[in-house]
């Protein structure tokens, strides 16, 4: 007979409250044809299925496994990626600034997740760069790089 | 709210969001379904073949954030002990290999019997004596130095503290050439550690932590195809082909045509000379002439001329330009069938820019970020890159030699007879170059490799506002920081991507605060707690010297003191000095910009900013 798994309520509401950033995490992450929630459910739904006793920092290996899988979809699919190229240009015709966010979109998943997390969440480097499954030096470079290219995009629309 | 919050924004909110309510429902449910447990149930810590999301080694318990980062470097240490301390083993092994195994299957099968008993020996003994021939000079060095740095607690057991499984292997074996077999693999492998039986240093780096995971070999999909090992008939029997591996499994991930295996005659392709394997190496390049370039690489140790078709199509597909030669010589230390070749020479390149060639380093026409990833010789006062190849060798995990004064001198191709032919030998030049980097690589640098910043001998203080110049040497630094009261500081340094860390006395890094609205991270010092500035060298001062940057410099500013960061910068640690030049592509007009040192001498700068365009077709 399969066994039915059971959770505790503590870990449930670590889960409820950890939904916010890790959506934010996934927008970022994600392929912009791929919802959010659609990457955080799937997340979920593996931690929960999961033999979760040796995690103890389930924010962090929930965002490393949002890279992952992230990466692992982009890697599937060339043909994907070309259709994703051709949805950026249609989408970022709409967007505040269409070529910072299209450069954005088109950096790996693993620069974006480094970016936002040092960046905008405020990560140190290091605990960063093992999220996003990097060497701190690696991580560094991949660091600099993407902030050029944003910079310089976001300098191009602003005529600055 | 700046542009870059306005993006982030943006970017945050996008999708159609149900609440955490009805994704956490909905993921509950998923959990629940029979396939989804059965899936984890069979794959252990990994998902589905394809899918598998979770790290292959897991997590194991931590209190704070940083264990992910420690777990990760406890295997990556692992790594570098088991690689520093293979010299006895290997050395042994070469000498004295043992025949290989009777058939492809039982080739792999031994491989996974050594994997389990944690025998360097036996691994090292079914692999193709051709392609780790090259490996005798380097194990030795490495040997010396795991001992020297207490990597391993001795260096007959460099693997000791690690214990691996190989279970329920399974083969599938297909020939795809006369005495070559490509044999998929199935199974699992168990890794755990015992931190108490690593060296002092690695013992150190792991926290005390055991660690312990499996991954499902189906799981590790490179290339999006099932795992499989290479193995060549030598002689009466099989091994493993770390060569014809990597290279069947790069050919797949390009989808690029398949190899002829076994073709590579020694007798009949090379050179007459080692001088003229460079020189026709070079010439070949500029002719595009593939096919050339991969006859005059040895074809036992490096197997390119059987894949002298893919190699042909991906240079063909993806290296555009041209290059023509004005003059190209070469000079050769010969030492029986081995030689150390230095390539000279120079021309145009099909854009009209000027080449040169001198000792193996390419003089560029400019300064590039490519130069990050080479390193070596843009230590010297020029821009120089090294050829392809070479870069590995001089910084191959991105550390530094110790002394500048050893990088960025005269780089030898390696060169080797077969059958009374010259080749150019790849794994011989890398190997020749690793030699080197572990010659040079000192404490500073392995403790910095390890995340072991107080482990960094002192290189003296560092009061606030007051730059320290860290131009002479590329190795790694460590300056002590105190401050009297509670200190708001901002770290900036010259140029501006040398990334240095403030550390406190437990080796953690300094939280920084990042204030979306400025333009660089700022730190809380506290009074009475002896702070360090650890400067990591190598490839960022390499990249340094590759930028012309004449003066480098760290300072600690305290944030009200500091003259405002520069435009034109990154996000993160601005500079007061020069920033590289920034190139970014519109359609077909490219426009750079820089802000800095007008000078590469650092003689008579003066600060300049300039923007250019150009038109591409």
């Amino acid at each position: 007979m399969r066994e039915v798994p059971q959770w505790d309520d503590e870990l449930l509401q670590q889960l409820h409250d950890l939904y916010q950033p890790l959506r934010r995490f996934a927008a970022v992450v994600g392929r912009r044809t791929v919802e959010p929630d659609d990457l955080v459910q799937e997340v979920f739904t593996r931690f929960l299925s999961n033999d979760r006793r040796e995690v103890s920092d389930v924010g962090a290996y929930l965002r490393r496994s949002i890279v992952n899988l992230a990466s692992n979809e982009r890697r599937r699919s060339r043909r994907a990626d070309r259709a994703q190229h051709r949805l950026d240009h249609e989408l970022s015709a709409t967007d505040a600034y269409p070529s910072a966010l299209a450069d954005l979109m088109r950096l790996d998943a693993r620069d974006r997740a480094l970016l936002y997390l040092v960046d905008v969440e405020g990560f140190p480097t290091a605990d960063a760069a093992s999220i996003a499954g990097m060497a701190a030096p690696a991580a560094r470079m991949a660091l600099s790089r993407a902030r050029k290219v944003l910079r310089s995009s976001i300098e191009m629309e602003s005529g600055r | 709210m700046n542009d870059n919050n306005d993006l982030w924004n943006h970017l945050t909110m996008r999708g159609n969001e149900r609440g955490a309510d009805a994704v956490l429902n909905a993921a509950k449910a998923a959990a629940q379904t029979p396939a989804h447990v059965a899936t984890i149930a069979s794959a252990g810590v990994a998902a589905t073949s394809d899918d598998a999301i979770v790290p292959a080694i897991e997590l194991t318990p931590r209190g704070p954030r940083t264990k992910t980062a420690r777990t990760r470097r406890g295997f990556g240490a692992l790594g570098l002990a088991a690689l520093l301390g293979v010299g006895g083993f290997a050395t042994l092994a070469i000498q004295g290999n043992g025949g290989g195994a009777d058939t492809p299957a039982g080739a792999v099968a031994q491989l996974a019997d050594a994997i389990n008993h944690e025998d360097l020996l036996a691994a090292v003994d079914i692999m193709a004596p051709a392609e780790v021939r090259t490996l005798h000079g380097t194990v030795d060095a490495a040997q010396r130095k795991a001992a020297d740095e207490e990597l391993v607690k001795t260096a007959s057991k460099p693997l000791a503290g690690l214990q691996l499984d190989v279970q329920n292997l399974k083969t599938a074996v297909q020939t795809v050439g006369n005495g070559f077999a490509k044999v998929t693999i199935a199974g699992q492998i168990h890794a755990k550690t015992n931190s108490a039986d690593f060296g002092r240093m690695l013992a150190k780096a792991s926290h005390g932590h055991n660690t312990s995971g499996e991954v499902d070999i189906a799981d590790i999909h490179i290339a999006d195809v099932d795992p499989f090992l290479m193995v060549v008939k030598d002689g009466d029997g099989w091994y493993v082909s770390p060569a014809y591996t990597g290279l069947e499994y790069a050919r797949l991930s390009q989808q690029l045509p398949a190899a002829d295996f076994g073709s590579a005659n020694a007798a009949t392709l090379g050179a007459d000379s080692p001088q003229a394997a460079a020189t026709e190496l070079v010439r070949a390049a500029s002719a595009r002439d593939w096919t050339k370039v991969a006859a005059l690489v040895e074809p036992n140790e490096f197997p390119m001329y059987d894949y002298r078709a893919a190699f042909t199509k991906l240079m063909n597909d993806n290296v555009h330009g041209t290059f023509s030669i004005a003059d190209i010589n070469a000079t050769a230390d010969v030492h029986g069938t081995e030689a150390d070749v230095f390539v000279s020479g120079g021309g145009t390149t099909d854009s009209g820019e000027k080449w040169g060639l001198a000792d193996n380093c390419i003089k560029a026409g400019r300064s590039s970020d490519s130069a990050i990833l080479f390193g070596g010789c843009t230590a010297s006062p020029d821009e120089f890159v090294p050829l392809i190849g070479i870069f590995i060798a001089r910084a191959p995990l991105g550390i530094e030699a110790a002394s500048a004064d050893g990088i960025g001198n005269r780089t030898a191709l390696h060169a080797t007879e077969r059958s009374g032919r010259w080749y150019l030998s790849p794994m011989g030049t890398v190997l020749d170059g690793f030699d080197s980097w572990i010659q040079h690589l000192d404490h500073n640098a392995i403790a910095a490799l390890f995340n072991q910043p107080l482990e960094i001998t002192t290189s003296g203080a560092m009061t606030l506002n007051h730059a320290v110049d860290i131009t002479k040497g590329s190795n790694t630094r460590r300056y002590t920081l105190n401050v009297d009261k509670l200190e708001h500081v901002v770290l900036r340094t010259t140029p501006d991507y040398l990334y240095p860390d403030i550390v406190g006395p437990d080796g953690q890094p300094v939280s920084q605060t990042f204030d979306a609205t400025a333009s660089e991270p700022t730190y809380d010092l506290q009074p009475n707690i002896e702070y360090s500035v650890v400067i990591r060298g190598g490839i960022y001062a390499s990249v340094a010297g590759s930028a012309n940057v004449a003066n480098l410099s760290v300072t600690v500013w305290r944030a009200s003191d500091a003259p405002p960061a520069p435009t034109g910068t990154g996000f993160g640690t601005s500079s007061g000095g020069p920033s590289p030049e920034v190139c970014t592509r519109r359609g077909n007009t490219e426009v750079c910009s820089s802000t800095g040192a007008a000078t590469n001498n650092g003689s008579n700068r003066s600060t300049a900013t300039s923007v250019a365009s150009s038109t591409h077709p």
